[in-house]
């Protein structure tokens, strides 16, 4: 008879991870890996150990989006004040 | 990623490289004049205030031992370096003395609530009214 065996340890939540992205960077998809976190922790409570796996990478991917994007952003932001472009844009577009 | 316990030496100089770097930036560069400092995208495009809003000045803020400054530019920086901090140290104690103290992150109800409180923080900050209005970066 083949039985599961128990994981000592539950998958990573990378809900530090989340927290990170969300509180200390500047876009909200941080906010899917706290979701994916939670659901880390419920699977695991009710001994849906395949499913906390899942959920566990989807927070880690979401966390790194966030992350991504942030520097993405960034990269890009920088890009356009060495171009001399960014000022005239930020301030006519947006009243600055 | 969950711990640096296992990073190669080289890599571990390097994050502290760039860490102090950025810190330095931090200190020696007031966000509030730089340019070099990216805006929030989010701000940018939506005019709203995002949870991570406020936060680079509450970095410059807190280098600065200035904590009413990080207080009010982000109410939420704090508490949440104070859980980064917890969910990074607890670990590598328990990995460290080969103890087993249960780490609050991983309780079922953990991340729901900083689920609930970063959201009703990204509303409220946005309400024009006071005391809503305090939790807006910078007032």
């Amino acid at each position: 008879m083949e039985r599961i065996d128990k994981p000592q340890v539950p998958p990573p939540n990378y809900l530090v991870w989340a927290i990170l992205t969300t509180i200390f960077c500047c876009l909200p998809f941080g906010i899917v890996s706290i979701v994916f976190a939670a659901q880390v922790n419920s699977k695991w409570q009710v001994e849906d150990y395949e499913g906390a796996k899942h959920a566990s990478r989807n927070a880690k991917i979401w966390a790194w989006v966030s992350f991504g994007v942030a520097i993405a952003g960034y990269i890009i932001y920088l890009t356009l004040i060495l171009l001399g472009v960014a000022v005239g844009f930020w301030t006519d577009a947006f009243n600055w | 990623m969950h711990s640096t316990g296992n990073l190669p030496t080289g890599l571990k100089i390097g994050l502290f490289l760039i860490v102090a770097g950025i810190a330095s930036l931090f200190f020696f560069l007031d966000p509030e004049e730089q340019r070099l400092f990216p805006k929030c995208v989010f701000h940018s495009v939506t005019g709203y205030y995002c949870p991570g809003c406020g936060s680079q000045r509450a970095i410059y803020s807190l280098l600065h031992l200035n904590i009413p400054g990080v207080v009010s530019n982000n109410f939420l920086f704090l508490p949440g370096m104070i859980v980064v901090i917890y969910g990074v140290v607890l670990p590598a104690v328990n990995r460290k003395f080969g103890v087993n103290y249960p780490n609050f992150l991983y309780y079922k109800w953990t991340p729901l609530w900083i689920l609930i409180i970063v959201i009703l923080f990204a509303v409220l900050r946005n309400l024009p009214w006071y005391p809503f209005s305090l939790l807006a970066p910078g007032s």
